[in-house]
């Protein structure tokens, strides 16, 4: 028998050769960081996606990005002008900037790379968007033309732009990376990036990518802005949040995003809760009231009503842990057009029970059962017992999965009552008083309506003065929160574990900035 | 034989074609844009939601798309990924399907060894402790759901004493835990089952004869109980490769082994069609495959079931 077992376990043991060993690290330093899922693409232009974005800001640059504040500075641009009229932008690019295949950096790329972009065909997410106040580029992407006049390479380093009208978001357009470009000679018409290595200019170039398992990159020696304290970095590909975090315990990772979930037990570990790090990120979370699928909801006294019957500092300080920070509006702080003398509704029972009774369903009576869909029902729970001991109505809650959820949302036509969340692509008040409240769009998933606000957005969206245009934001969500539009829950934060031994890891309002900054003792 | 086998494949063809298009009917109907999930919490412009359907036909009926995919599949061409662009669904379940079988493989022949060693000591000591605590350690192991198991094993081993990984395929460290994992339940199973068949043949004539022709005990169990105790077994381990396969989505996912069942996972969460459907056929395929090669060990085992044309 003894036999027997060895021989069992040398069976096995001989199953697992091949399966490597992890190698010496010699002296690299590296840097081990979880992603849930492979990025969709290598290639920054074609995807909006957060991990694409994330690991673009390593392997790629572009002419600006957003720095640790969120501000728009210039990157690749030494210096740029912009004419009195506000529609020719000259830019000025360094002359040391290597591809990572080591050819020069050249105006000429751009032109270039945005023309492949505009090309219906390579399937760009960002459909031209970023491109419609460029000359020539809402023709291009109709398939009208064949060039983007609009851009001219004057010399290797000097490019200039026209646009059609002036435009407060064309820099912003410029500092994500959907408007990064690669060099034309790397992109191997219908070969995805993986197979040949992606060819960049950031900070950090491509080493291998393993599908379900690991991205590696190493740093750049040649960087222009000089080259990176951190040799390496493993993107570790760990669907489950809970996994990570363990590995993370085990020192298995350096850096893991907190699951809700985990929080409480984090912050009240006396070493876990020293390296934690919390970053204000751009997410509204709210609670919307579908006027179309509810009509209790047309009548603002109702809204009015539930706004002042949710405890949000109870839900926000001790169900979520201040994983969130306290709504004061809809638009998030950090936000330009943030507005910090906005009040968020006061906690107030007696109040939304008067209201309530005004809307004429005194102490809850009459009022049809209302169903609550979520995707955590932890929130809902609260949502659900705050609304019926306050105001004495019955709330069903629904948990959809995921893909169902969001259909629904779009569809309009599915959920009465429903928790979500709404993140910025750009700095802008415009992701959330424009998107989530005006007539008839489809992400204004409450259907709300109301011809005031409109009108302000309208005058927001296009006045050019940026003062001027702050006020009209501001203004349309100071009507819309005295209308009681949505239920702000919240704003969502970014929060991490970050290895003591890690410095320098910073997210701004869309999440970590890249490890160019990153330096780590051993 | 050669007509059996024949019968055999086409009924596996058969049923392939009955499991893609259930998963596609089920992948299909199940509320979910693909596109929609992508963007998630963010807005996408509705020009980009356009060119998407249009770029991987979502804009077609769906038993149009039905039939370009079994087309499709049939020229050998499973498709591309939608959330990963471009990438061949091959290209991702491939990698994945070595992972898998790899793993469970090493899970399996180890529960089945494991399996044999309590079962047979089990039944030859029938009715003393030795049974009782090896049936009692089975039934522990039958009634331990994985992501439990997984739980305490991560808990008490990688966090607590820090002797293994918490996940993720690396050396063969990292596989210790999820094959332990894997290998409980149906080592538990198997165990069982040797015991009751060894129980049920162990006081045949035959074996009475070999004992009064002074054959050892040891030969007598390993040789002449064995072997007429292995066809109940077979028979379980056909289902079993089955459960492996399902549960492979699970532990798979809690320890981060790339294998088919956490790209599957991930795949079903994002509405990525063309991998649910490829790994489907791919699990589907492996699952025929093993009770064909179950049905025909069974004649090779025992001469009275042999298939005769």
């Amino acid at each position: 028998m003894k036999k027997t077992l060895l021989l069992t376990l040398l069976v096995l043991a001989l199953m697992t050769l091949g399966l490597g060993t992890i190698a010496a690290q010699d002296d690299l330093v590296v840097v081990r960081y979880p992603i849930t899922s492979d990025p969709a693409s290598l290639e920054p232009g074609l995807v909006k996606e957060l991990y694409s974005a994330e690991i673009a800001l390593s392997l790629h640059a572009g002419l600006f990005t957003y720095d640790a504040d969120t501000n728009v500075v210039p990157y690749m641009v030494k210096e740029y002008t912009v004419s009195d009229d506000g529609l020719v932008y000259t830019f000025t690019l360094y002359d040391n900037i290597l591809w990572h295949n080591g050819r020069p950096v050249v105006a000429a790329d751009f032109k270039a790379g945005w023309e492949r972009y505009l090309d219906a065909n390579v399937g760009a997410q960002s459909a031209g968007v970023p491109w419609a106040d460029v000359g020539g580029g809402p023709e291009m992407f109709a398939g009208e033309a064949d060039e983007l006049t609009g851009v001219q390479a004057l010399d290797d380093t000097t490019l200039e732009v026209t646009l059609i009208q002036p435009s407060n978001t064309f820099l912003q357009n410029l500092a994500v990376p959907i408007t990064w470009v690669v060099p034309e000679e790397a992109v191997v018409a219908g070969s995805p990036e993986w197979v040949d290595g992606p060819v960049g200019a950031g900070p950090f170039k491509f080493v291998e990518w393993t599908p379900n398992v690991s991205l590696v990159l190493e740093a750049n020696d040649d960087f222009f802005l000089g080259r990176p304290s951190v040799d390496r970095i493993e993107y570790l590909v760990v669907p489950d949040a809970n996994t990570a975090l363990a590995q993370y315990e085990a020192g298995e990772l350096d850096i893991v995003a907190v699951p809700p979930a985990a929080l409480q037990r984090v912050s009240e570990d006396a070493v876990l809760s020293e390296q934690l790090a919390y970053f204000t990120r751009a997410q509204l979370r709210y609670a919307g009231m579908n006027q179309d699928m509810f009509e209790p909801f047309k009548d603002a006294r109702v809204r009015e009503a539930f706004n002042h019957a949710i405890d949000m500092n109870v839900i926000v300080t001790q169900l979520l842990n201040n994983a969130w920070t306290p709504p004061t509006g809809l638009v998030p702080p950090h936000i330009p057009q943030y507005n910090p003398d906005l009040a968020a509704f006061t906690y107030d029972p007696a109040l939304a029970q008067q209201l309530l009774a005004d809307a004429g369903y005194p102490g809850g009576e009459g009022f049809p059962v209302l169903e609550l869909a979520t995707l955590d029902t932890t929130q809902a729970e609260a949502v659900a017992a705050m609304l019926n001991a306050n105001l004495g109505i019955t709330v069903e809650i629904v948990q959809p999965e995921r893909g169902d959820m969001i259909d629904g949302l779009w569809a309009g036509d599915r959920w009465q009552f429903f928790l979500f969340g709404w993140t910025a692509d750009t700095p802008s008040a415009s992701v959330w008083t424009y998107e989530l409240l005006y007539c008839d769009l489809d992400s204004n998933f409450s259907n709300y309506c109301n011809p005031e606000v409109d009108a302000a957005i309208d005058q927001a969206r296009t006045t050019l003065d940026v003062a001027e245009s702050t006020s009209y934001w501001q203004q349309a969500e100071s009507l819309a929160m005295a209308d009681a539009a949505v239920i702000p829950m919240g704003y969502a934060r970014f929060i991490y574990l970050v290895n003591p031994a890690v410095e320098g890891f910073v997210a701004n309002l869309f999440g970590p900035i890249g490890f160019a900054g990153v330096s780590k003792s051993s | 034989m050669s007509g059996y086998l024949f019968r055999r494949i086409a009924f596996i063809l058969f049923s392939l074609l009955g499991a893609t298009f259930l998963a596609f009917a089920a992948s299909r109907l199940a509320p979910g844009d693909p596109v929609r999930l992508m963007a998630g919490e963010q807005n996408v412009a509705p020009e980009v939601i356009e060119a998407w359907k249009v770029r991987y036909g979502l804009d077609q009926p769906i038993p149009v798309q039905y039939l370009y995919y079994v087309r499709n599949v049939l020229q050998g061409d499973f498709g591309t990924s939608y959330q990963y662009i471009g990438m061949p669904v091959m290209d991702l379940i491939g990698p994945a399907v070595l992972v898998t079988l790899r793993w469970e493989s090493i899970a399996l022949v180890g529960a089945i060894i494991i399996a044999f060693f309590l079962g047979m000591i089990a039944a030859v000591r029938h009715n003393t402790w030795v049974d009782t605590g090896a049936m009692f350690i089975a039934l522990f192991g039958i009634s331990l759901p994985d992501f439990v198991l997984a739980t305490f094993l991560v808990l008490i081993f990688s966090l607590g004493l820090k002797w293994l990984p918490v996940a993720g395929y690396e050396t063969p460290a990292h596989l210790v835990l999820p094959v332990i994992t894997l290998a409980v339940h149906p080592c538990a199973l198997i165990s069982r089952i040797v015991r009751a068949s060894m129980l049920e043949v162990i006081n045949q004539d035959y074996m009475r004869t070999a004992r009064a022709k002074g054959v050892s005990e040891r030969v007598i169990i390993t040789k002449h109980g064995l072997r007429n105790a292995m066809l109940p077994v077979l028979t379980v381990v056909g289902v079993i490769v089955g459960r492996i396969l399902a549960g492979s989505f699970i532990v798979e996912t809690i320890f981060n082994i790339p294998g088919v069942g956490r790209v599957g996972v991930t795949a079903v969460l994002q509405r990525d069609y063309p991998v649910i459907l490829g790994a489907t056929i791919i699990l589907a395929t492996a699952f025929l495959i093993t009770t064909l090669i179950v049905d025909l060990l069974y004649g090779v085992l025992d001469p009275r079931v042999r298939v005769i044309d």
